[in-house]
């Protein structure tokens, strides 16, 4: 196992929890997930992403191997910016996701679900299959990545890097940066739902960065946190985990992608199933659920667990967890498609069979990122401006229907009584 | 499947669908309604909309649903789903 741990759970040793990702040994929690979920939600956390795998793909035929694997169509692919995309199975599963980069004299794949050594033995049968002239180079052991998340993270970036840190948008690149004598490079990506970035280092280099953002973030009161409360982020903001509900996915279209299935005809691996599917039609679609009874704080859920209706299964819990803020199990589940529809009442299984349902709609909670604008706001007034809105807490009737956005999936009745009150 | 759950479902697809042909039609997407899934994402991921996108958004929920909704709220209205939520608990005119 030593040789798979990562540099920073080494450093963290016995003061945090490991687990597996992508077939190495990273930090899944440092202090308590509910406290690690919070600094997500409110401040400024640091996460290892060091298992994720990186890939530089060179040559003339490099974008055409890119472009065989890929789900999504990356036509709309362009110079110092990011495409998300999946990998899939020839059976139209998912066998990882990915992020694509035009880095001008080639090309950059991070893939994250799939053990990177998995990731390359695909790379080089795709391109020997192909005949393709494409030299790739395994960057995962020597290229590694920080997270940095939070709806203040831009705040900590802009005072290592200047104001351009404001001005990166959603899956833009930005290369050469300098802290101490460390060069990074930055990919704004959100991972958590929140502000994110992906911070980009050499080997060498890792902890002595990580360090360095904790020594500077420490006026933001900066945290590490491990995989568990990112995971419990990215449910709540509904984006898909590969690593948990994606998982238990037959067809990566039970995952609500159809818009991302290619119409430009060219060939990739999975397409023929896309086809069939689309064809014939899938029998599941991936949608949210609330446990109903608000008390029921420890109810007895897990994956594999039943949905029914009126007695029939329709559906499998894919992933479940306690949502801090809505103080309500969160749950994902693939359903029969004729039941999976918003605003239904069903029951789960399991060892809870009395357990009330609620499907919802994506997502369950609204980043709190939405209402920070980073040329006017600061972590230093937060305070302040969380007095004249709300800090994420609950409010008075008459102020929760002001902002009927925050309780999007308080369920209908719920809000009509609301209004009911106020009229 | 009980007629009360059906009844529920048929009122849902009705709604998610006169939503998605507003999206297509003034949006002008290239895409068919039944190719967008309900909790597609309508900005950054799924559909990748901007906040043009948004505004065009809020005049046409309002032509077609009677609905006013400001550019902040559509925002953080991320999806389909969200959006015939909104539109469920005020009532609109599909």
């Amino acid at each position: 196992m030593l040789g798979r741990l990562s540099q920073i759970a080494t450093f963290y040793g016995e003061r945090a929890t490991v687990g597996w990702r992508d077939g190495r040994a990273v930090s899944s929690v440092y202090e308590t997930v509910e406290a690690e979920y919070r600094k997500i939600r409110k401040g400024i956390t640091l996460t290892d992403c060091s298992y994720v795998g990186n890939f530089r793909l060179e040559g003339p035929d490099a974008f055409r191997l890119l472009d065989r694997i890929s789900f999504a169509g990356l036509n709309r692919l362009t110079l110092g910016r990011l495409l998300p995309s999946y990998v899939l199975d020839e059976d139209g599963g998912l066998f990882c996701e990915v992020l694509v980069a035009d880095a001008g004299d080639g090309y950059r794949l991070v893939s994250e679900g799939a053990d990177p050594v998995r990731v390359r033995a695909l790379l080089d049968a795709t391109a020997a299959s192909g005949g393709l002239d494409v030299a790739i180079v395994d960057e995962t052991q020597t290229q590694l990545f920080i997270g940095l998340n939070g709806p203040y993270s831009w705040e900590l970036l802009k005072s290592l890097i200047g104001p351009s840190a404001i001005g990166l948008r959603a899956l833009e690149t930005l290369p050469g940066n300098q802290v101490d004598g460390i060069l990074f490079a930055v990919h704004r990506v959100d991972k958590a739902g929140e502000y994110g970035y992906l911070l980009q280092v050499d080997h060498d280099y890792l902890l002595a960065l990580w360090q360095q953002l904790l020594e500077v973030g420490r006026r933001f009161e900066i945290a590490p946190v491990g995989y568990e409360a990112v995971d419990l982020c990215k449910l709540e903001n509904r984006l898909t985990n590969i690593h948990r509900e994606a998982r238990s996915a037959a067809h990566v279209l039970e995952l609500n992608t159809r818009v991302l299935v290619r119409r430009d005809g060219s060939d990739y691996r999975g397409r023929s199933a896309i086809e069939k599917a689309l064809s014939d039609g899938i029998k599941r679609r991936l949608i949210g659920m609330m446990v109903e009874d608000e008390r029921a704080a420890q109810p007895l859920i897990e994956p594999g667990d039943g949905v029914y209706a009126d007695g029939v299964r329709v559906g499998d819990i894919a992933h479940c967890a306690f949502s801090f803020a809505l103080r309500r199990w969160l749950i994902l589940a693939f359903l029969a498609v004729d039941y999976a529809y918003v605003g239904l009442r069903y029951q789960l299984g399991g060892r809870r069979g009395d357990c009330g349902v609620r499907t919802v709609s994506a997502p369950f909670t609204v980043s709190e990122s939405l209402r920070i604008r980073p040329r006017q706001d600061s972590y230093f007034d937060r305070k302040a401006r969380a007095r004249t809105w709300d800090g994420g807490r609950m409010l008075p009737v008459k102020t929760a229907i002001s902002r009927p956005h925050r309780y999007q999936n308080i369920f209908f009745e719920d809000r009509r009584a609301y209004r009911r009150t106020i009229a | 499947m009980n007629p009360v759950l059906r009844a529920q479902i048929e009122q849902r697809k009705k709604l998610l669908d006169s939503l998605k042909e507003e999206l297509i039609d003034r949006l002008r997407l290239d895409c068919r309604a039944e190719e967008i899934d309900d909790d597609t994402f309508l900005f950054g991921g799924g559909l990748a909309l901007d906040s043009i996108a948004a505004a065009d958004i809020i005049v046409g929920l309002q032509f077609r649903f009677g609905v006013l909704l400001s550019e902040e709220k559509i925002l953080a209205m991320s999806t389909i789903n969200a959006l015939a939520d909104f539109l469920q608990t005020e009532d609109a005119i599909a």
